[in-house]
């Protein structure tokens, strides 16, 4: 056996122990609960008040596509990834959306209770209306200031969505993340209707806009109901299994 | 904790009502930490990111357990301040390692399985196939300094980017990296073509 010859054997068998490990530890670690007694480690003076929650610095309209991208660049499978994606904007945001599908179908998260996931539906449904609508706004040659908001609103919407069936995310966070997608909705409406460019917009914009404006108008009080039967009111209760 | 025993956990399933530990807004010495997005960020690094800082540990003769605790603990002190941590990977393999040498030795511990920062071990049992046994033991062999630069290495750094986290030069990363190798080959029964 020449040095390349045992250099690479050396380098399968390293390799082969890897995966290998890996794979059993991916079999064997608890990450929800890992991750849950992390989170409940942090002392309550360590808290931020409600108020301050919805109101400092919070800004996903603003950060929401590197937000996304940085949530799909560590969510999990990368195959799954190169499934979704054509565009990078849009497929990383599909993606977020299946994986979430997919882990409650899955189990891989404990069953969410009947509100949460009508929350989580609508956030869904929100997602895809505004996925047409971007697909819309493309096709009729509209600029990258409209598209961006739209954008922003829906990857606002899908971070929610993750972050809900997740149950990382608090109401102030919610509520902000609400009216962000709201003020991009309104923008993209206003740029829209104030656009030169001779569209109609009937069948597709306008009831596309009423609906995910009316989708986001009824998450208020799913959202209040969600977090209603909590002691502070401020996060999403455990769920019921 | 033994190998066998199930991590106690706030989100057991049979639990009911659970508490929701999720709910837990972020430190406030993150003054951005209205922060929700970095809980998200912190939520989905943690999943993507546990098992192979655990592996990484593995690789410098941490058991599993060992390892899982001290990942464990390092997920922990990085939560504290994760807006703040410019290179997660590098930055969790250096406090990782340092938790895993503070610990008491396994062989130390009878009954009941230590406090940690980071709360229960979150691996449940672990059986490595003979193979994967005999290279890990292997590893466990070479000298600490050449099985530390191989572990990084195989992690995907470079030599220099080790030598910085490690406070080293980079020549002495290779030359680590090629000794370990040599050795290696050596205790895995290939032969040896010589130094690089």
């Amino acid at each position: 056996m020449t040095h390349l010859d045992s250099d690479a054997a050396l380098d399968a068998l390293l390799g082969a122990a890897d995966s290998a490990v890996l794979h059993t530890l991916d079999q064997s670690v608890n990450i929800d609960g890992g991750r849950a007694a992390i989170f409940a480690t942090v002392t309550s003076d360590e808290r931020l008040g409600t108020q301050d929650a919805s109101t400092a610095g919070y800004a996903p309209g603003q950060h929401s596509l590197s937000i996304v991208a940085e949530v799909i660049s560590n969510f999990g499978d990368p195959s799954l990834l190169s499934e979704e994606v054509t565009d990078p904007a849009l497929g990383s945001a599909d993606f977020v959306v299946s994986s979430t599908r997919s882990n409650l179908l899955s189990g891989a998260y404990p069953v969410l209770n009947a509100q949460l996931e009508r929350v989580l539906g609508l956030l869904e449904e929100i997602a895809e209306t505004l996925a047409r609508m971007e697909v819309w706004l493309i096709d009729r040659g509209f600029g990258v200031q409209e598209r961006v908001e739209l954008q922003a609103a829906r990857n606002t919407v899908i971070f929610l969505h993750g972050g809900l069936s997740h149950r990382v995310l608090d109401r102030g966070a919610v509520s902000q993340g609400l009216r962000e997608a709201k003020r991009s909705l309104d923008e993209v409406d206003q740029l829209v209707r104030s656009s030169p460019v001779e569209v109609g917009l009937t069948f597709v914009f306008i009831p596309g806009m009423r609906s995910a404006l009316e989708g986001l108008v009824a998450l208020g009080p799913l959202i209040r109901r969600l977090f209603s039967t909590d002691d502070d009111n401020t996060r999403v209760p455990a769920p019921t299994w | 904790m033994t190998d066998t025993e199930t991590p106690q956990t706030g989100v057991q399933p049979a639990a009911l009502p659970a508490p929701d530990p999720w709910g837990t807004p972020l430190p406030v010495h993150d003054t951005k930490a209205a922060g929700t997005p970095a809980r998200v960020r912190f939520a989905c690094y943690y999943e993507a990111h546990l098992t192979q800082l655990i592996r990484h540990l593995m690789r410098q003769g941490a058991a599993p357990h060992e390892a899982a605790d001290a990942a464990q603990v390092a997920f922990t002190e990085a939560f504290l301040m994760w807006q703040s941590i410019e290179h997660p990977a590098a930055w969790l393999r250096k406090v990782a390692f340092r938790a895993y040498l503070r610990q008491s030795p396994r062989d130390e511990i009878t009954d009941t399985p230590p406090e940690r920062p980071g709360g229960p071990c979150p691996l449940h049992a672990v059986e490595l196939k003979e193979e994967e046994q005999r290279v890990y033991a292997a590893l466990a062999m070479l000298p600490a300094a050449q099985r530390q630069a191989l572990a990084w290495s195989l992690d995907g750094f470079t030599a220099s980017e080790i030598a910085t986290e490690l406070g080293t030069s980079p020549q002495a990363v290779r030359q680590n990296l090629s000794r370990a190798r040599s050795r290696l080959k050596t205790l895995l029964g290939l032969p040896d073509g010589g130094t690089h």
